[in-house]
């Protein structure tokens, strides 16, 4: 019995080798269908993402060598790519260590942002298309259905999925502490660009519905009005529209300030100290960081942004030991209780031989006890049944729990010569 | 009976310090679920303090508020009562957290506080207006404290954001508009009271000038109260026209309470808080 996972990451290879690698969804289930041909018994699933390619097999009679050597082959033959071309980025884990991996994976601690949530949708996307192509047998479910719940303990016991780490997730928090709710929060645009603009859509998802965008170029700036259902204004309106906005987004190609101290005091003289939050991802800056001195601002530049991002990455890599403790801790019972199923022949053997022995001295007892009557009989029978089984938990449960830490093999061995049982 | 008064305050006090533990357990995680624990601890902490009043006034056959313990004890109870309403709104019920420690710690010393024999008044103080006029000012000075320390909390959360250090032990604070809000509910409850009670104080003191002296008005107590109501009346004023907002108004009223409560306490320490102070009783 093996269970092998073959791969490459980006921890291992560069997106051009990943993507020539990758399975996209409309071809997996053909890609898994097709390797059934090269994997006869057992299950797999194939993992495919834009970090990762990933192939997890169990086979209960291959040795894991020879089933690695089987998926690179299927790799090479479906890609139809040498070998060669993604060798050096290729690697391989075998039982304790694929579980262990698959985990990771799974919790998110190998991802390139440590702690992301959308990796473990992917596995359970990959899991399901298995599923759906009967590729998965009790092995592969048993260790993916571990994965997820591996995954739900590491993040709800450690801090690995806490504070953002995008620019653009991390001024939406930010945002979230000066305002109560978005929906009755203006948002003005300064300019455009892709920050600026993914900073937009989060507030957007957030509830925000009163958008302004102030462009320099008239088509740009409703262009963008038109996309996000808000109101485009010209240049010259910026003060007026500042104050009465709530979340500025600032992102022009402007070589100075845009915006000054002075600029501002009319703007706050409007608001009435109603709280402003200035988010300046312009590089050069747009907003004078004297602004920030004044009363009910509260300004962030692309700077304050990425070093918050950088705080939360690195309180979240702190938070790795706790997750590859627990995920150790499950993938050993993972494969203690998938070596345990190897017992399984023989604690059937051995509760055989002994429910025969049972059968046996029942009928010469029943036969020396002929006056019972049949309610007797039955009664008589149930009991050594009983019996039988009383005797046989003690042993059946040591054997799945040394078989764990031991020899498979010696523990085996030893219980079969104990009992008489067959190899 | 006293027995089971003893048990009842500290069970009362053991369910405010539990609250306490969970709160800032909340607030150094940011955990969720350590919410209810927190508001389920300060309604036990404040249900049996609450018996406990009850149960003493039952005992002694009048209401037990002359005392200091009795006094802090209904005064945590009130501002339990004023604060726990903000956990079943989800974007503020982290605010419960900032309020659990301090009324934790005003519930421990009640503990230690002597428990004062009740002794029976004159009948002016047992009067319908002398009782209604102690109640309504304790339920508005409860709301005062819970609108001191959301003022503390708006301060602590607008300086965290403005000087960008996110992360920290106060980073579960709810947001600036949802204290503001707070702020101002409590503060605008806590002053129309404060308004009915001195009304109904003066009727009381006006139909007992016999017992107050004929200057009970000039009293430093009085005049402390006509500062306070016009300080809030300030606050409320200079929010509305948008001159004073946000942080700075935090602050001021933070400040304000801090000097009226200060105040108080030194009135009733030094024994300024006597009606007569300007002229003799008759």
């Amino acid at each position: 019995m093996s269970l092998v996972v073959l791969g490459l990451s980006h921890h291992t290879c560069p997106v051009e080798i990943r993507e020539r690698l990758a399975f996209p969804p409309e071809t997996l289930p053909v890609a898994l269908a097709r390797l059934r041909k090269y994997i006869d018994e057992g299950g797999f699933v194939i993992l495919s993402t834009c970090n990762r390619v990933e192939i997890y097999a169990h086979h209960p009679g291959a040795s894991a060598s020879s089933l690695v050597d089987i998926l690179k082959k299927f790799l090479s033959d479906w890609h139809q790519l040498s070998e060669d071309v993604f060798a050096d980025g290729l690697y391989s884990y075998e039982e304790i260590e694929a579980a262990g991996h698959l985990f990771r994976v799974a919790a998110g601690v190998d991802s390139l942002v440590v702690g992301e949530t959308q990796i473990l949708g992917q596995v359970h996307d990959a899991y399901l298309a298995a599923q759906t192509q009967q590729t998965t047998d009790k092995i592969i479910h048993a260790l993916f259905q571990r994965a997820f719940s591996t995954a739900k303990t590491v993040r709800s016991e450690s801090g690995i999925g806490t504070g953002k780490v995008s620019i653009s997730s991390v001024a939406v928090d930010l945002a979230a502490a000066i305002f109560r709710d978005f929906e009755k929060t203006t948002v003005l645009v300064i300019g455009g660009g892709e920050t600026a603009e993914l900073t937009l859509r989060s507030l957007c998802e957030k509830g925000a519905r009163r958008i302004l965008i102030v462009n320099r170029s008239q088509e740009t700036g409703e262009n963008l009005a038109v996309k996000y259902k808000g109101t485009a204004h010209p240049w010259q309106e910026l003060s007026n529209a500042i104050a009465g906005a709530d979340i500025v987004i600032s992102s022009t190609a402007a070589p100075e300030y845009i915006l000054r101290v002075p600029d501002m005091d009319p703007v706050l003289r409007l608001r009435k100290g109603r709280p402003i939050f200035f988010i300046d991802i312009a590089v050069p800056r747009d907003i004078d960081p004297r602004v920030a001195e004044l009363p009910d601002v509260y300004l962030y530049n692309m700077d304050d942004l990425q070093h918050v991002v950088e705080r939360n990455m690195e309180a979240r890599r702190r938070e790795l030991t706790r997750c590859i403790e627990t995920i150790d801790k499950n993938a050993q019972q993972f494969i203690a209780w998938m070596a345990s199923l190897a017992a399984e022949p023989t604690i059937r053997s051995m509760a055989d031989e002994l429910h025969q022995i049972r059968e046996q001295e029942l009928d010469k007892t029943l036969h020396v006890l002929s006056n019972l009557s049949e309610a007797e009989k039955q009664e008589v029978r149930y009991l050594s049944e009983r019996i039988v089984n009383r005797i046989l938990q003690r042993p059946m449960r040591e054997i799945k729990q040394e078989i764990g830490h031991h020899d498979p093999h010696t523990v085996l061995h030893l219980v079969k010569r104990m009992f008489g049982l067959g190899e | 009976m006293h027995n089971v008064v003893t048990i009842l305050a500290w069970v009362g006090c053991a369910g405010y310090v539990v609250a306490a533990g969970y709160a800032l357990y909340f607030l150094r995680t940011g955990r969720q679920s350590l919410l209810r624990p927190t508001a389920l601890g300060l309604f036990t902490g404040g249900f049996s303090l609450l018996g406990a009043l009850v149960l003493r006034g039952f005992i002694s056959h009048r209401l037990p508020l002359t005392g200091a313990r009795d006094a802090l004890s209904l005064l945590i109870i009130l501002a339990t009562a004023a604060a726990l309403p903000v956990a079943r709104r989800p974007r503020a019920a982290s605010l419960l957290c900032f309020h659990a420690p301090l009324l934790a710690l005003l519930s421990l010393i009640t503990i230690f506080l002597t428990s004062d024999t009740l002794a029976t008044p004159a009948h002016q103080l047992r009067s319908m207006p002398l009782i209604l006029h102690v109640g309504v000012a304790f339920l508005a000075y409860a709301f005062f404290l819970s609108g001191g320390l959301t003022s503390a909390a708006y301060v602590i959360q607008a300086r965290r954001i403005k000087s960008h250090s996110e992360a920290g032990f106060f980073q579960y604070l709810p947001s600036l508009e949802e204290l503001d809000q707070s702020l101002w509910s409590s503060i605008t409850k806590g002053y129309v009271l404060f308004t009915a009670t001195l009304f109904i104080g003066w009727a009381w003191a006006w139909a007992e000038r016999n017992l107050l002296g004929d200057k009970w008005y000039l009293a430093p107590k009085v005049l402390l109260s006509l500062v306070m109501v016009l300080f809030y009346a300030v606050c409320f004023h200079a929010r509305r026209r948008g001159w004073l907002r946000g942080p700075q108004l935090a602050y001021w009223v933070l400040m304000g309470f801090c000097l009226f409560f200060g105040l108080y306490l030194v009135l009733e320490l030094t024994g300024l808080r006597t009606y007569y102070f300007w002229g003799n009783a008759q």
